[in-house]
């Protein structure tokens, strides 16, 4: 049996009403004095307020409610300025990944004892002597970034990849009323980024039975709630929010895979979102991948269409009919929440596939992958995703 | 769909698993462990096969305890207490079986809250302990208990005829390392057994699990490879592979049942063990079929597509499937009782019905069997008879 491990360092609290847990939460890790750290636009920040007006003993002591779609040292240098002169002893988070990476990545130095984010680059692991207690609260349904021990931020006009465990928070407390006022469309995003990130991570080469049932049941949740989640439907909502972690902790054990290298190359060549390129890319990357994973296709058929479509298939149609099913899927998403599912209706421009395809090859992601990824590949997504 | 999760241990699972010991130890920012094992593993060669994987490292033991009796018992833990603070060890490494895991997780609190008397724990607080001293590795020897992961310990001190239950944070595991070296000499009714007392607690992991979605993925995860290959590790005992598996499958059946509240057939469980000295192992997987019967239909119908796969669930018209679950775990223990012959009913352990109501009076008595009506007790107690 081929080495492997499985790691989920993240307290999950899930249900309507469960940010009211954040008191005792923190006040259990030793905390008294928050750092929130809010996105302008997320819909906790009025939930966690009243939570921690009615606890004697926790108060918020500062709070920083600015939007950001991408981390960067100087607001995470400030952050922490802000948390010492304060004297706040926790971090509360609640938004999307640009800011919940400024919060890991301040986790990172308050752990660590540094007072500039970039002091930590190069290092090889990033190992805290004392733990800030730190608790996310999702408002956006970004993929695994709550789960997860990496942390992106830029400095000036380089990106910064740091990963250590104080990147993890100790909680993630998924509420659906957190998660109301995402918009139609990024909620859109986000269920196909789930369906590409739990989807690589069961056919990635690290995956194991943890990550598999994971990716599973995150794939199930999709296909069954996603619709009624873009329709408003809190549980809905709350279950997509459940899967957007779940999906975490399976590619945070095993990989993000092939899409993700392709649509990452993609944002970065072309300054278009990597989600929007995941949408356009990602059903012609499982119909490659599904060419040689016939076997692991056809099982994923009865989590993404459900028994009755399973029985009816042939065993040998399974895997194309599992392709088709989550293609539909995708369509049905896009469809209701108006997402370009053309490279070129996003804004890439043909001229740049060159590039991208010399970066995708490159992309660690990629290597994980069961298949061989060749440039040709690449160039065949691209064509077809045009 | 309210629920809270946290298991944070690190499962390293399969070739050369022992090889990554030092670079957690290190990870951890750790210098000087203490071994903890017991006569069994340094009699049968695993202390000497273990030690030989950090033979290119620059980790050195700072103290080796090798004598952990067969019952831990808190002398042994005060023993590790003292050893820790005399050679200031800052970690351990727990290679062995259930009582040698124990001992090093009582001995870990005891550090953590720099107790040295197991019986000075009485009306301690110990619910808010996060701090990251003091890590502790488990290598799992022979085969797995279901405990490694888990944040309970238990412990009888003669002494004051007292047992010492402990569920905190300072009893969890930084990381559990299961290797095949680790598991050679597992005849295949052992095999049996723990793959079977593997599938019992993931199945009744699964059927408590209310709304927890991360429980079911943890037993589902479980009782789908047990199931899977339950049959080929028995056959094939000499096959690495799917003794590792095993190893690995009981681990985690066992973090999902840690993780949901204490059933009825735990409170039986416990009540046979305790009171007529039974392994809690035996009974557990004793009492698991007729105790599923009294489950809840849905989540017992639910349980088949983890038991039986997507083919035959999909199969099943739905109002069938929670006796096709039932029909499937009876038809494994057959399997498993024609292939090894193993023991599977109460009265092959030699329990007599007379001591049913005894054993019932008990389980009442506990926490989650408070309320319960006796008759529906005896009836999980005489089916599985």
């Amino acid at each position: 049996m081929r080495y492997g491990e499985f790691v989920n360092k993240v307290k999950v609290i899930c249900g309507a009403g469960s940010i009211d847990s954040l008191p005792h939460e923190l006040s259990r890790r030793g905390a008294r004095s928050v750092l929130l750290i809010c996105d302008a636009a997320g819909g906790a920040l009025g939930a966690i307020k009243s939570a921690f007006d009615k606890c004697d003993g926790i108060k918020i002591k500062a709070a920083y409610t600015g939007a950001t779609d991408f981390a960067d040292n100087v607001l995470i240098n400030e952050l922490y300025d802000i948390y010492s002169l304060n004297q706040c002893d926790c971090i509360v988070v609640s938004g999307g990944s640009g800011i919940t990476n400024t919060a890991k990545l301040l986790r990172m130095m308050l752990s660590t004892g540094v007072r500039n984010i970039d002091s930590l680059i190069g290092m090889d692991y990033i190992h805290g002597t004392y733990s800030v207690p730190f608790i996310a609260v999702p408002s956006v349904l970004d993929v695994g970034v709550d789960a997860t021990k990496i942390a992106v931020y830029s400095s000036g006009r380089r990106i910064i990849q740091l990963v250590s465990d104080e990147a993890t928070p100790d909680c993630c407390v998924i509420d659906p009323s957190a998660m109301k006022d995402v918009a139609t469309k990024e909620m859109g995003l986000s269920c196909i980024g789930i369906l590409s990130c739990a989807i690589s991570a069961y056919i990635g080469m690290q995956s194991g039975i943890l990550s598999d049932e994971f990716a599973f049941e995150s794939v199930k949740i999709i296909a069954d709630r996603a619709i009624e989640a873009l329709d408003g439907d809190e549980d809905a909502i709350g279950r997509v929010g459940e899967a957007a972690v779940m999906t975490g902790i399976a590619v945070s054990n095993s990989m993000v895979g092939f899409a993700a290298a392709i649509a990452s190359s993609i944002a970065s060549h072309s300054q278009v979102r990597q989600s929007e390129a995941t949408a356009c890319v990602l059903a012609n990357c499982l119909r490659l991948e599904a060419e040689r994973l016939g076997d692991k296709f056809s099982r994923l058929l009865y989590y993404a269409a459900g028994g009755e479509a399973y029985l009816s298939t042939d065993d040998k149609d399974r895997a194309d009919e599992c392709c088709n099913r989550i293609d539909s899927l995708i369509c049905d998403i896009a469809a209701k929440c108006g997402i370009a599912l053309k490279l070129g209706e996003i804004g890439v421009d043909a001229s740049a596939f060159p590039d991208i395809i010399d970066s995708a090859e490159v992309n660690g992601a990629i290597l994980s992958c069961a298949r061989n990824i060749s440039k040709a590949d690449i160039a065949d997504i691209l064509d077809k995703s045009y | 769909m309210d629920y809270t999760f946290i298991n944070d241990t690190k499962l390293m699972v399969g070739e050369s698993a022992l090889e990554n010991i030092a670079y957690e130890i290190r990870y951890c920012g750790c210098k000087r462990p203490l071994l903890v094992t017991d006569e069994i593993c340094k009699r049968l060669g695993y202390l000497k096969t273990f030690l030989r994987a950090f033979d290119n490292e620059d980790i050195v033991f700072s103290s080796v305890f090798d004598s952990v009796k067969p019952d831990a018992d808190t002398e042994t833990c005060e023993k590790l207490f003292n050893l820790c603070t005399l050679k200031e060890c800052d970690c351990i490494v727990a290679l062995g079986r259930r009582n040698v895991l124990t001992a090093a997780k009582i001995a870990r609190i005891m550090v953590k809250e720099n107790i040295g008397k197991v019986s000075s724990f009485r009306g301690v607080d110990l619910s808010g302990d996060y701090d990251k001293n003091m890590p502790l590795f488990v290598v799992p020897v022979i085969s797995a208990c279901g405990e490694e992961a888990t944040c309970r310990a238990e412990i009888f001190d003669e002494i004051s005829n007292t047992v010492y239950s402990f569920d905190t944070a300072a009893a969890s595991v930084n990381a559990v390392i299961i290797d095949y070296r680790m598991t050679d000499i597992i005849p295949p009714v052992a095999m049996a057994k723990f793959g079977l007392y593997a599938l019992a607690m993931g199945v009744c992991a699964y059927l408590n699990s209310g709304d927890n979605t991360v429980v079911k993925m943890y037993a589902g995860a479980a009782i789908r490879d047990i199931t899977g290959n339950l049959n080929t590790i028995i056959n094939r005992n000499g096959s690495r592979r799917y003794r590792t598996r095993l190893m690995s499958d009981v681990v985690i059946a066992g973090i999902a049942l840690s993780s949901v509240g204490r059933s009825v057939c735990d409170e039986l469980v416990f009540s046979l063990a305790q009171y007529k000295g039974m392994e809690r192992e035996d009974m557990l997987v004793a009492l698991m079929p007729s105790y599923a019967m009294t489950c809840d239909e849905d989540k017992l119908a639910s349980v088949l597509l983890y038991l039986a796969g997507e083919e035959e669930y999909s199969m099943c018209v739905p109002l069938g499937r929670a006796k096709k679950s039932i029909a499937f775990i009876d038809k494994l223990y057959n399997d498993i009782y024609e292939t090894t012959g193993m023991q599977l009913k109460l009265r092959d352990y030699g329990i007599d019905k007379g001591d049913f109501t005894e054993v019932v009076s008990y389980a009442i008595g506990s926490a989650a069997g408070k309320g319960l009506d006796m008759s529906y007790l005896l009836e999980i107690l005489e089916r599985a008879y």
